[in-house]
């Protein structure tokens, strides 16, 4: 009894120290691609601009809209902003190119270790980056609104938001994992990549706007998906306008449930697949 | 009488290809309704490695070696027969079986392109659970015997193949694997490198009494380093015995290539070169006993222009092996 408990404490340790080296590795990796990144951050600034001066013009006259206040959408767009970096950001696009060129088998297959744990600690550094270049761009469209900024003072909506920005990671992680892994299948893998990774995902998960401003048939709906539950529910809960976050920890929880489940079966069957054509 | 670290029973590997007709028609059609072609890359094939035995596998391009090693490393499933690899079937990838193996492949690469072998080292040594001392003591020895101090903490990129191919045997040493699946590992590199990896893999062998399989498509390229050799040719083996064996034979026949100013008459020659006279290039296979009464012959013709002797070329040998084979 207590030498497995050792032994498992053990086994942690160790995956825990080869996660802080994958990540240092998946960074250091990262970093070579400077232009790129230049022409992302663009990208990111000019989109923070448009939605926070669109959403000023439309508060110009005061009054609350869709039972938000000026302030409260504010801080619903910077949380967010910060949020989809921690939340979505994600190494798994790599992972069906690494399918399709073989890598897959040499570097990772011939190890022994646990896939889905080496990539998942690769995404960290995915994140890491995404924060790096997101604070100061964050922190730049605060100053323009002049921190007019809505932040709730008790530890344990802090704490319930931690839990809730946690198991969002891990479903993120999973729902990539399994679209990357259509790499298995499909030649052109940037289809079900840009669908699913950045239309569904982002427009559902409230990148764009709260999603309580839709239509209530539409709420409805989309509540119905995983998405609404990794950035719009953490942020309205620290918000204050989520009444009960358990209900909200228990969905992310089922979830992850099911996202574990079909990965881990289509990664079998990937391998089978893989192996009948040779690999 | 050592034990059997690997072992393979009736093994065959089919690949699917899926056949595309050609134009847009052709790429729905194969969306909706793929048709696959099946190729077989190994027809049930069996041997057995004992611990510590060095192997060379050879054959032609296409023959099924690298296949043959992705099935023994468990990164291919078998579609028919059994393999075993210190005991373990490879497929169930289990930890304790891929600890203990390594695989280096001439063309693809284990280290991480844009960041220095180093990285990787370190990162094996997570992996495999080395104890820091020992880790240090493997890898100064092995940058040692390899030359390549200067060398692993440079990007990997901006190395020569010959030095990545250093490199790349380092990070699939460093945990002293039991069994050591090497494909092709000389590919593509000059004649010193050939041989200081060669070196390199003999003395790996003798050290640590590790099983190693090693391929080429080149003959000559095993020759000093293994004593078994097996032949592989579209997917069978055809031989599999001591070098030996393969030396007799191809020492018993030599290929002998003669150029001719003008045609030989048919009535001025030796009964057995008849129907394989040839104009302006004759190759003969010919016994070495005769040899000596058939180059006499040859000085006293004025039409021969030129003429040499050669060992039989590795592609006849195989060839005769894989006759002998199916008949
Ligand atoms: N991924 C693949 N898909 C389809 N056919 C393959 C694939 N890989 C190898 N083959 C075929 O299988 C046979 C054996 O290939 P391989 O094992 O790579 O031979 P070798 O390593 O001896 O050159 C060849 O006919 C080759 O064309
Ligand atoms: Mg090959």
């Amino acid at each position: 009894m207590k030498r497995t408990a050792l032994s498992l404490l053990k086994q942690i340790k160790n995956n825990l120290i080869l996660g802080q080296r994958l990540y240092l590795i998946a960074l250091q990796d990262s970093f070579i691609f400077r232009l790129n990144f230049l022409f992302l951050r663009l990208r990111n600034i000019f989109f923070l601009l448009s939605i926070t001066f669109l959403w000023l013009s439309l508060y110009q006259d005061g009054s609350d809209l869709f039972g938000y206040s000026k302030e409260k959408m504010l801080t619903y767009i910077i949380f967010v902003a910060l949020l989809k970096g921690i939340v979505l950001g994600t190494k798994t696009n790599d992972l069906a190119p690494t399918i399709k060129n073989g890598e897959l088998t040499f570097r990772y297959l011939i190890r022994p270790w646990n896939i889905a744990w080496v990539w998942f600690c690769q995404d960290w550094a995915a994140k890491s980056i995404d924060l790096f270049f997101l604070l100061p761009e964050v922190f730049f469209i605060a100053f323009i609104v002049g921190f007019s900024i809505w932040l709730p003072h008790s530890l344990l909506t802090w704490l319930i938001f931690i839990i809730l920005v946690f198991l969002a990671v891990i479903f993120n992680f999973l729902f990539r994992f399994i679209i990357s892994l259509s790499g298995f299948w499909w030649e052109e893998v940037w289809a079900p990549n840009w669908l699913f990774g950045i239309v569904l995902l982002e427009i559902f998960s409230g990148v764009f706007f709260p999603l309580d401003i839709l239509p209530s048939l539409w709420q409805k709906v989309i509540y119905w998906t995983p998405f609404p539950y990794l950035l719009f529910f953490p942020v309205k809960f620290l918000l204050g306008q989520v009444s009960s976050p358990y209900s909200v920890i228990l969905i992310l929880l089922i979830w992850i449930f099911l996202a574990a489940i079909v990965m881990q079966n289509l990664w079998r069957r990937g391998l089978k697949t893989y192996s009948a054509f040779g690999g | 009488m050592k034990k059997d670290w690997v072992t393979v029973k009736n093994l065959s590997k089919y690949y699917r290809v899926i056949r595309k007709e050609p134009g847009l028609k052709g790429t729905l059609k194969s969306f909706w309704k793929p048709r696959y072609e099946v190729i077989k890359a190994l027809r049930n094939i069996s041997f057995s490695l004992k611990a510590g035995e060095l192997v060379g596998f050879i054959g032609p391009n296409g023959a099924g070696k690298t296949t043959t090693l992705k099935i023994l490393s468990g990164l291919l499933y078998p579609d028919q027969g059994e393999v075993r690899v210190l005991g373990k079937i490879p497929q169930q990838r289990h930890f304790s079986f891929l600890s203990q193996i390594s695989f280096v492949m001439g063309q693809k690469k284990q280290l991480w392109w844009n960041l220095p072998p180093w990285e990787t080292y370190q990162l094996n040594k997570i992996v495999y659970q080395i104890p820091e001392k020992v880790f240090k003591q493997r890898l100064e020895k092995l940058i040692h015997l390899l030359e390549v101090e200067d060398l692993i903490h440079l990007p990997t990129k901006r190395l020569s193949l010959g030095q990545r191919m250093k490199c790349e045997l380092i990070a699939a040493l460093l945990h002293q694997p039991k069994v050591l699946f090497l494909d092709e590992p000389t590919i593509g590199l000059d004649v010193v490198m050939q041989k200081k990896i060669r070196d390199f893999i003999k003395e790996y062998n003798r050290e640590k009494k590790a099983t190693i399989v090693l391929t080429s498509h080149y003959m000559r390229d095993l020759e000093e380093l293994a004593q078994r050799i097996i032949i592989i040719h579209q997917g069978q083996i055809v031989f599999d015995g001591p070098w030996e064996k393969i030396r007799n034979y191809y020492s018993q026949q030599k290929l002998v290539k003669i150029r001719l100013r003008r045609q030989l008459e048919k009535a001025d020659c030796p009964q057995f070169i008849v129907p394989l006279l040839q104009y302006p290039e004759m190759k003969l296979f010919i016994n070495r006993s005769q040899l000596n009464s058939l180059l006499s012959w040859l000085s006293s013709r004025p039409e021969v222009e030129d003429l040499a002797i050669k060992d039989l070329p590795i592609e006849e040998i195989i060839r005769r092996f894989y006759n002998q084979l199916r008949n």
